[in-house]
């Protein structure tokens, strides 16, 4: 694309402008100000649209419309672009062919290879500014990628990438370390592989116990087999052994038995003497057991008799002692229950009769009491009733009830007094009449003082000449007229005052005669209040004047006579009634009196009777009767002694005769008996022991018969048990292989426990092995029931499987990983060396070009394309940053121009527009790059502005077409 | 006279599942599950009458060192034996014979071929039914050939069972490497391979056919559908086959594409439709890895350290719950992997260099050891083989291709910083 004509309407400081561009190298060149830059923001407007409004880019014009054309050629023809000031800020776009046909907005976006705005500020229309800094323009992300001619693409995640590959796959393993996921895989499978190998092989393990478990069985079944034998043949030796030392025993017990024996029947024979014939046996122990039952008796005989005689001493010595004229044997002859059961009714008669007696006496006393008490309380009421008064009640309650109206009237009359004082006062203070007010300013003293300042204003008139006279007349009527204007306003408030002063005195009249009226009222009131007090006071019965005390003296007196006659009625009252209560009591103790000696009479009656009984009795007749009932009772009891004493003295006769009965037998049976005793004790105790060493004798007769039949059995039975244990041992001695030689059971025992003393050793280490073998057996049963089920081995198996899976699963992801920052080490690698220096030759080419051969090479590294590198001819590499300005800004010219270079051969030639970027070249440098743009521009229009006449010249030498700009741009039609 | 015999290979009996957490309380299921699956093969041998069961080695896994799986062979063997039905086992290289420290006391029923190669015949009423030939692995690395021992003895259905890699499959060791052409050289009627674990069938010239049945059960991701064994059912007509899955526990990979989902809910969302569709009642459990395809909205989101990581334990704990119960096994983000290559280069620049790097490193080896001449990749691989794991560079080309797509992730002018 190639800018033919640029048109003006209004742009900055342009209106109406035109001018023709050539194809090739063009230079503008004018002075400071003429321009350049607004032409060079005109282009990049018409192309891309107007700067917002408000910002100095926009170049708004200070007349006309914003706006102009561009005439562009592309390889598809010509055509108009034009840009007009709209209400969108970027302005109105409109295309049309040269014939005027309207084109689409799409046919520009087409010729410029639709490139941003920003790449073509950048690169393709700039000015020193954009020149200087490179990093803005790498930083431009549409910019870098075409700077890199889209080669560096995806280069920027480079680092990114590489750092997360880097990351993630230290996270999986790391050659040094245990804690990334591979490391400790590998650790744990190791370990599972360890623990699998420790374990071994099981099924040759599970096999070869099997094979040894059934070996086992086999040596288990011998064993057990061998002991048995051992076993059984201990066990025959055992019991020969012990039928050997029975059969010893036996023949022991036998031997035993048979003395026994012969013992038993010496002691039998000796026993038979000692036994007694049973008949002398039975009549000795019947004369025995009656003695013995006599015996006790025998021995109390003579002190039970002396004792009955001490007891009738002492009943005489009672009977004595009573004084009675009554002898022991008339006492045991009397009838002593009826006497003493009529006593006894007598005496309860007695006391049943002194009871109404005393109940009448207390009766009769009581009444006489009550009798006597009536009387002095009739005595009593009589002397009270005297002394009270004996007046009527209603006169002296109306009198006290005056008494109580006085003080409220009297109250009355003193709240009069002081109302009519308070008129009276009142009255007093509305004698004085409100003052009226006085005049202080009256019209005389104004007239006065408004002539005084009228003269005096005269006066100076007439002194002071017409002119000064005037004023002076002029201020003396201000004066004379501000005095009326005041005398006036004091009129004013006089007259108002006096109205109110008025006013005042006829309310005041008012209230005196209101006053009056009351204060006349006042006085009836009191006149008639004195009078109801006088008549009040007459029928209290006290004087009008009486005061206070003396009215509290009247009403206490009052009060006091009410109660007296109260009392005396009461009393009278109570005097009525005693008096009939007294003659009540008067009856009844007269018929008191007489039950009283109704009660004494029947008294004597019985105590003549119990007298009299006494006297039949022979007992002292002024006994009371209780002490009668001591007396006989006393008497009873010594008649029932003398009958018991007569009672035992018969039973002891009766006893002596029969333990003299039972001594005799027994002395008659001891002589039978043979034995010596004298006496009856004596004889019976012989006789007992006698007869007791009979009894002991035949019992033990009895025993020994027993033993011995004991002994005969048990002899027999013996006998039978050694035939059997002689057919026993010679059956089991034929089942050992013992010694035939040893007939002898001594000899044969012996043998007996040398053989078992060579088998138990045998059998105990028979056991031991078999116990062992049994061990051995369980434990092998107990490894193969464990190894049938595997679940050890099956889960560090199943385990090892899960980590060989995840290992594997992670060790690919590792290797991908891994391969993949390889692939993109390789890739840079590769991209540095074979894409980037298809921009970067260019612009290696071209910086060499601007610098004379200076520097040599111009690059970039992939991950940092930002940043440039130059090497110079002698290798040394520097950073841009480390050029000088001039030089860097040719570097940075020398990059643009390889990228607009690569650009125009990838895609399409676009104009290149630059603002007076050559001021910090040297001269040389200069020519340079100006040769360096003379031959772009054989392929991209080359458009330079410049203020320096000797670049215009340099640009000249070079075959530039000059377009001149003045300081003030010449409309198109002046220019015309 | 027709017959019906099963086809099993590749029990790995007791052997562990990859990829999936050793601890929880549904350990013991995934351990029951290659037993269970075993289990359902001899029900349906029982089932259906078969004459003979044949099992073309891997019945066990020798570095698992199980007593379990070897009792557990027995007794189902013995079921087998019980009801008649006999059973032809090769060893492979995971079970050779030279490490095999010996079987329980396999039934009478059980014939275990050598290293030699061996005939058995199948007789019915007198009459020889059928005739089974076999080699087992003498040791693990057995790289020659074998089925040049096997050949035709007599005009009856002849079975050839081997444990070798038909047609030299990648995934799998290459061992007793054979092709199409030699196995129908050897003139038998079928082939009961085992060794792939994935079923599969070969016509050979000639008309037999060549098997592999696919291990029964799952136990890793790339074992990925449902597992079982063959029915052949042997006639006048030929050897009809019919596949019966026996697997307790099936692995699924779900896709989740991200052009589709605007949020993190849309990838539960779309994850719990597909497990609706694919995870049935009938297993004891499931296993799904979840892949993150495409391109959209929320992979700025995902590519943020750790995103894919969360999105893992929250998918985790939200799948708990289901019943029957579903592992996650993992979540992977392979939206990367959408990148135009062809566009990435054109545009030029570095990208357009990573581009052309990549594919020297795939094709040029002085490129390729450049690539791999990383010091910590170095260590890292020491590190891998002392613990017997696979070379890092096993991953081969596929892994450079990741690579690329991972840097050129990284160099998106929209991703978000971490």
């Amino acid at each position: 694309m190639k800018i033919e004509r640029l048109r003006i309407d209004a742009f900055g400081q342009f209106h109406s402008f035109e001018r023709e561009l050539g194809a090739g190298l063009n230079v503008f060149h004018g002075p400071n100000e003429a321009g350049k830059s607004t032409l060079l923001a005109f282009i990049r407007a018409v192309l891309f649209g107007f700067s917002k409004r408000g910002e100095p880019a926009r170049y708004e014009p200070d007349r006309g419309t914003i706006g102009g054309e561009l005439l562009v050629k592309t390889a598809a023809g010509a055509f108009w672009v034009r840009r007009s000031g709209s209400r969108r800020s970027e302005g109105e776009l409109l295309l049309r062919s040269q014939e005027g046909e309207r084109l689409p907005p799409s046919r520009l976006n087409e010729a410029l290879c639709a490139i941003s705005r920003e790449l073509f500020c950048q690169v393709f229309a700039f000015g020193l500014h954009e020149l200087s800094s490179f990093e803005e323009l790498a930083s431009e992300g549409t910019v870098s990628q075409a700077l890199f001619a889209a080669g560096m693409l995806g280069a920027r995640r480079l680092p990114f990438a590489l750092a997360s590959l880097e990351k993630t796959s230290k996270a999986l393993f790391a050659s040094r370390g245990s804690k990334a996921q591979l490391n400790s895989l590998l650790a744990e499978l190791w370990e599972v592989l360890q623990r699998i190998a420790a374990i071994g092989d099981r099924p040759r393990q599970y096999f070869e116990q099997r094979a040894e478990l059934d070996a086992l069985d086999e040596q288990l079944r011998i064993q057990s087999a061998a002991r048995r034998a051992v076993e059984r043949e201990r066990d025959v030796l055992r019991e020969l052994q012990a039928l050997l030392c029975q059969s010893a025993e036996l023949r022991v017990e036998q031997n035993a038995l048979q003395g026994k024996s012969q013992e038993l029947e010496f002691e039998r024979k000796s026993l038979q003497r000692l036994c007694i014939a049973e008949q002398d046996a039975a009549r000795w122990r019947s004369s025995l057991a009656s003695f013995e039952a006599r015996v006790e008796q025998w021995r109390t005989l003579e002190g039970r008799r002396q004792s009955l005689e001490d007891k009738e001493r002492t009943l005489q010595a009672q009977l004595a002692s009573l004084a009675l004229p009554i002898a022991s044997t008339d006492l045991i002859q009397r009838e002593p229950e009826s006497a003493k059961r009529a006593l006894e009714l007598l005496g309860a008669e007695l006391v049943n009769a002194m009871q109404p007696v005393a109940r009448a006496r207390e009766q009769c006393r009581s009444a006489s009491d009550a009798r006597e008490a009536s009387s002095q309380q009739l005595e009593r009421i009589r002397s009270e009733i005297v002394g009270l008064p004996d007046l009527p009640a209603s006169e002296l309650r109306r009198a006290q009830t005056a008494l109580s109206r006085l003080p409220g009237l009297r109250a009355q009359g003193a709240a009069l007094d002081t109302v009519r004082q308070d008129r009276h006062d009142a009255l007093a203070t509305l004698e004085i009449e409100p003052p009226l007010p006085k005049e202080l300013f009256p019209f005389a003293w104004a007239l006065i003082t408004s002539g005084a300042f009228l003269g005096l204003g005269g006066i100076a008139a007439h002194l002071s000449g017409p002119s000064l006279g005037t004023v002076a007349l002029a201020g003396s009527l201000c004066f004379a007229a501000l005095v009326l204007f005041i005398q006036r306003r004091a009129r004013r408030a006089f007259e108002a005052a006096t109205s109110d002063a008025a006013t005042r005195r006829f309310a005041q009249a008012e209230r005196r005669s209101k006053l009056l009226a009351e204060l006349r009222d006042l006085d009836h009131q009191g006149a008639d209040l004195q009078q109801r007090v006088v008549a009040t006071a007459k029928e209290a019965g006290i004087p009008a004047d009486a005061d206070h005390r003396a009215l509290q003296e009247r009403a206490d007196a009052l009060l006091s006579m009410l109660n007296g006659i109260d009392a005396r009625e009461r009393l009278c009252r109570e005097l009525e009634k005693q008096q009939s209560m007294h003659e009540q009591r008067l009856q009844e103790e007269r018929s008191r009196i007489a039950e009283l000696e109704l009660a004494e009479q029947h008294m004597s009656q019985l105590r003549a009777s119990l007298k009299s009984m006494l006297q039949a009795q022979g007992l002292p007749a002024e006994l009371s009767a209780d002490a009668a009932l001591r007396l006989w009772a006393e008497l009873s009891g010594i008649r029932q002694a003398f009958l018991d004493l007569r009672g035992n003295r018969l039973a002891l006769v009766t006893e002596e005769q029969a333990c003299g009965t039972a001594a005799n037998s027994v002395l008659e049976a001891s002589a039978g008996a043979g034995l010596t005793a004298q006496e009856p004790l004596g004889a019976a105790t012989e006789l007992r022991a006698l007869l007791d060493r009979a009894d002991q004798a035949a019992a033990d007769l009895k025993r020994a018969n027993h033993l011995l039949a004991q002994n005969e059995e048990r002899a027999s039975r013996l006998t039978r048990t050694a035939g059997q244990f002689e057919q026993r041992i010679s059956k089991l001695r034929r089942q050992t292989e013992l010694d035939s030689d040893a007939n002898a059971e001594e000899q044969l025992l012996a043998a007996c426990g040398q053989r078992l003393r060579t088998l138990e050793p045998q059998l105990s280490e028979l056991e031991n092995r078999q116990r062992a073998l049994a061990e051995r057996k369980g434990g092998i049963a107990k490894d193969l029931e464990a190894w049938e089920k595997d679940s050890e081995l099956a889960q560090l198996r199943s385990q090892e499987e899960f980590l060989r899976g995840r290992i594997v699963d992670l060790s690919q992801e590792y290797v991908v990983q891994r391969l993949a920052a390889g692939l993109l080490k390789q890739a840079r690698w590769r991209h540095e060396r074979e894409q980037q220096p298809k921009v970067i030759r260019i612009a290696s080419q071209l910086f060499a070009e601007l610098t004379a051969g200076r520097y040599a090479c111009v690059y970039t590294q992939a991950d940092a394309p930002e940043t440039l590198f130059v090497a110079d001819a002698q290798g040394r590499e520097w950073r841009a940053e480390q050029l000088s300005r001039g030089t860097r800004e040719q570097l940075y010219l020398a990059f643009r121009l390889a990228v607009i270079q690569d650009f125009g051969e990838t895609r399409q030639a676009l104009p290149v527009i630059l603002d007076d970027i050559l001021v910090n070249f040297d001269p040389e440098r200069a020519q340079h790059a100006v040769k360096t743009l003379a031959r772009i521009s054989k392929v991209h229009q080359v458009v330079a502005f410049t203020c320096h006449p000797q670049l215009r010249d340099i640009f000249q030498k070079q075959g530039a077409q000059l377009l001149s700009l003045s300081q003030k741009p010449v409309p198109l039609l002046e220019s015309a | 006279m027709g017959f019906k015999f099963v086809h099993a290979a590749d029990l790995h009996l007791d052997s562990p599942f990859r990829g999936v957490a050793t601890d929880g309380r549904l350990w013991e299921l995934f351990r029951r599950s290659t037993l269970k699956a075993f289990s359902r093969i001899v029900d349906l041998c029982l089932r259906e009458r078969a004459e003979f069961l044949v099992i073309a080695g891997d019945l066990f896994d020798l570095k698992d060192r199980s007593v379990r799986a070897r009792l557990a062979l027995r007794k189902e063997l013995a079921r087998l034996d019980a009801a008649g039905i006999a059973t032809f086992i090769v060893h492979g290289n995971h079970d050779p014979l030279s490490a095999d420290s010996g079987f329980v006391g396999l039934p009478a029923s059980v014939k275990v071929f050598g290293a030699c190669w061996e005939e058995a015949q199948v007789a019915r009423n007198g009459q020889i039914l059928c005739r089974v030939q076999g080699i087992s692995y003498p040791h693990e690395r057995v790289t020659e050939d074998l089925s040049r021992f096997f050949h035709r003895q007599g005009p009856e259905f002849t079975i050839g069972v081997l444990h070798a890699n038909l047609g030299r499959h990648a995934e799998h060791e290459n061992y007793a490497p054979c092709s199409a052409e030699g196995l129908a050289s050897r003139n038998l009627d079928y082939w009961a391979l085992g060794h792939v674990h994935t079923r599969a069938e070969y016509p050979l010239p000639g008309g037999a056919i060549a098997a592999y049945p696919g291990n029964p059960q799952g136990r890793h991701i790339r074992e990925l559908g449902e597992r079982g064994c063959l029915l052949i059912e042997v006639s006048e007509a030929g050897a009809n086959r019919r596949f019966f899955a026996v697997d307790a526990i099936r692995w699924h990979r779900l896709e989740v594409e991200l052009s589709s989902v605007t949020s993190l809910e849309g990838i539960e969302a779309a994850v719990q439709e597909q497990l609706n569709a694919w995870c049935d009642r009938s297993h004891d459990a499931h296993v799904v890895r979840v892949e993150l395809v495409g391109r959209g909205p929320l992979q700025p989101e995902l590519t943020r350290l750790g995103a894919v990581a969360s999105l893992e334990d929250h998918l985790r704990e939200t799948l708990g719950g289901r019943e029957p119960p579903v592992v996650l096994e993992s979540v992977r983000d392979l939206s990367r992997a959408n990148l135009d290559l062809e566009a990435v280069h054109s545009a030029g620049g570095l990208g357009a260099a990573l581009v052309t790097v990549a594919k020297l490193a795939k094709s040029d080896r002085k490129a390729v050891d450049g690539l791999w001449s990383d010091t910590e990749l170095h260590r890292l691989e020491l590190a891998i083989r002392r613990a017997a794991l696979p070379s890092l560079q096993e991953g081969g080309p596929g892994l450079v291709d990741r690579a690329l797509a991972y840097a050129l992730d990284l160099l998106q002018e929209d991703r978000l910083e971490d």
